[in-house]
């Protein structure tokens, strides 16, 4: 069964990718990646980052909090020793790039620019880190003004990822768009927090935490909805899919494509599955169609 | 590829309800042993509730491994998600993914053993199940093992590691059972030889008992808990800080969970 996708030129074997930041090397001993539509990195930053003090998780009724804080070990680590790692499979690569200021973008996607990789991935929209991230993708102007900016230093196509941490995605999007946005992915986390009732403190180090999994997944429908009624270029849809018909809802809204995320924590194995469950629905939906 | 296998629950019974219920669970998992080399003291698994309201797996350390094809699990009631295993009955399936993580390393494995090489187990509490696999393989190669178990009033696993432990010591917080006081007190009271230590427990009890190692250059790996989501290193979210200037954080369930004491920052 055919399930080649076309994302702004890039062609993927099927719409199927992880989202960023929750899949790293070791999961490739778990998920076929040769399988894999593309394969998503965690945020590269400039310089090596340490992320937020723990704890970074807590778990939500059916969903997830992280405070990860984009922990990372920069982009030189990156070239040298990740890169070599997912060049050995055949799947397409997208890198999630991360700064703290526009001018930190720009020079990841420039030291990017002679790097083997097929897309970028602008992370204007992380809830967990103090400047940059969200504070850029909840602003129309700055989301535009920063697209152009990285869309000019990159070579490779630029993928916006957008917060769904806004009034209106729709004015978001559009902006990401004007600024020569490629295309766009969508939704980051959405800003939540608990509270132990034991010690009466915030559960997380950084009291703040992006949700994710089931449990958001129809806000990120929505969203995908209305931006793939709004925009020309091309859609990833993403927050909460775990199974095939999630996946097929987001296609179904519009998107060009899916990432899975928090449902590689539940299941290792859960892109693997989506990816099969999909090509069978694809030919379930064709057999003996001709035969009224 | 590596997978999240199904395991049988053939055991799953009450040790004791103080200071919180405690089960000693076994489980079967043949296939999960296939994929995976043998299995490590200080190694741990990830169990799967199956349920869409708890979609974290959770962490358990290995007390013991048999044969190729069956865990020994020793957990607390803590939540819903131990409540939940607490539940289960004889030859209930459960989603389980294992072994994770480094282990600790007995000190000179890679060399013949030695018998007056002495080896000082630490344990606090819940942590002191996963010890148990570490006694049994220094047991094994013919070392000395001393178990410093500290419990808040009642101990636990003690026969099983009298088997293995040349000397085991217990300390209550309560006093009701052995020393008054915690296990580092009680090491404390009776080490005054060169050691290797290798620990595992509540924080504060890892943090002092690293400060006291440190003072007399004694060797000690120190096993550490953070909350994890995948188990697996992919999501960067159990951090342990660590002294370094490049990255400060180290991963929980993929670098660790053992560490050496001076390694951490507390
Ligand atoms: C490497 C490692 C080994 C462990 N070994 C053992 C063991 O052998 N026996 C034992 O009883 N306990 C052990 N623990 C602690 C055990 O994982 C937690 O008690 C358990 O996850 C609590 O789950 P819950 O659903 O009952 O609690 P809830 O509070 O309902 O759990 C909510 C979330 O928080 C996480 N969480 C809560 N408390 C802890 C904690 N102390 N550490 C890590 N995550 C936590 C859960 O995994 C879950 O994701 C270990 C933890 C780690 C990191
Ligand atoms: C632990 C964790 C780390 C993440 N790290 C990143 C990141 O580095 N960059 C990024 O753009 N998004 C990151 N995200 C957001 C996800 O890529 C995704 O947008 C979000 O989790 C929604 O999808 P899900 O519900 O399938 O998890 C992270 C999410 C999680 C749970
Ligand atoms: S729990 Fe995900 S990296 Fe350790």
């Amino acid at each position: 069964m055919n399930l080649r996708t076309n994302l702004a030129g890039v062609v993927l074997e099927n719409p199927v990718m992880n989202a960023s930041g929750t899949f790293s090397r070791e999961s490739a001993e778990y998920t076929d990646v040769n399988k894999m539509g593309a394969v998503v990195t965690k945020g590269v930053s400039l310089e090596p980052w340490s992320g937020n003090p723990p704890p970074r998780i807590a778990e939500t009724h059916g969903g997830m909090l992280n405070a990860v804080g984009l922990q990372n070990p920069g982009v030189e680590y990156f070239l040298r020793e990740e890169l070599p790692f997912w060049k050995k499979f055949h799947t397409k690569i997208i890198v999630n790039i991360v700064g703290k200021t526009p001018e930190e973008y720009m020079a990841v996607a420039e030291r990017l620019r002679d790097a083997d990789v097929d897309m970028l991935e602008l992370n204007i929209s992380c809830p967990n880190i103090k400047e940059g991230g969200i504070a850029i993708g909840t602003c129309a102007k700055q989301t535009e003004r920063v697209t152009s900016a990285v869309k000019n230093a990159a070579k490779q196509p630029l993928i916006v990822k957008l917060s769904p941490n806004v009034t209106d995605i729709v004015e978001i999007a559009k902006a990401a768009e004007a600024g020569g946005a490629d295309a766009l992915s969508l939704i980051n986390t959405l800003l939540g927090m608990r509270i132990d009732v034991k010690t009466r403190r915030p559960l997380l180090g950084n009291i703040f935490g992006g949700l994710s999994g089931p449990a958001i997944k129809p806000v990120a429908l929505r969203m995908v909805y209305q931006v793939c009624g709004a925009v020309k270029i091309p859609v990833i849809g993403m927050g909460g899919v775990s199974n095939a018909t999630d996946a097929l809802e987001f296609l179904m809204a519009g998107a060009s494509a899916v990432a899975v995320g928090s449902a590689n924590f539940t299941n290792p194995r859960a892109i693997d599955s989506i990816i099969k469950e999909l090509a069978a629905f694809c030919v379930d939906e064709v057999r003996g169609a001709a035969r009224i | 590829m590596k997978t999240v296998n199904e395991g049988i629950i053939l055991r799953n019974e009450l040790l004791t309800n103080n200071p919180a219920p405690i089960y000693d669970m076994y489980i079967l998992a043949p296939k999960m042993f296939e994929n995976a080399g043998p299995v490590r003291p200080g190694q741990f698994v990830m169990l799967y509730t199956g349920k869409g309201e708890m979609l974290l797996p959770r962490p358990i350390s290995i007390c013991e491994a048999f044969s190729d094809e069956t865990v020994r699990l020793v957990y607390q009631v803590a939540g819903q998600g131990t409540e939940y295993f607490s539940s289960l009955e004889e030859d209930a399936r459960i989603g389980i993914n294992g072994p994770l993580g480094n282990g600790f390393a007995v000190e000179g494995q890679d060399s013949p053993p030695a018998e007056n090489r002495v080896h000082f187990l630490i344990g606090g509490g819940i942590g002191v199940p996963p010890l148990l696999s570490l006694a049994k393989e220094i047991h094994l190669r013919g070392e000395k093992a001393v178990a410093v178990l500290g419990f808040r009033d009642e101990p636990i696993l003690i026969e099983d590691f009298k088997e293995y432990c040349d000397a085991v010591h217990i300390a209550t917080d309560s006093g009701k059972h052995g020393f008054r006081g915690n296990a580092v007190q009680l090491l404390n009271n009776i080490l005054n030889e060169q050691a290797y230590l290798y620990a595992c427990g509540p924080r504060p009890l890892l943090k002092s008992l690293c400060e006291w190692a440190d003072e007399r250059g004694l060797p000690l790996q120190i096993s550490m808990e953070e909350r994890m989501a995948c188990g697996i290193g992919a999501c960067v979210g159990c951090s342990v800080k660590i002294k370094s200037d490049y990255v400060a954080y180290k991963r929980v369930c993929a670098d660790g969970p053992v560490f050496f004491g001076n390694e951490v920052v507390f």
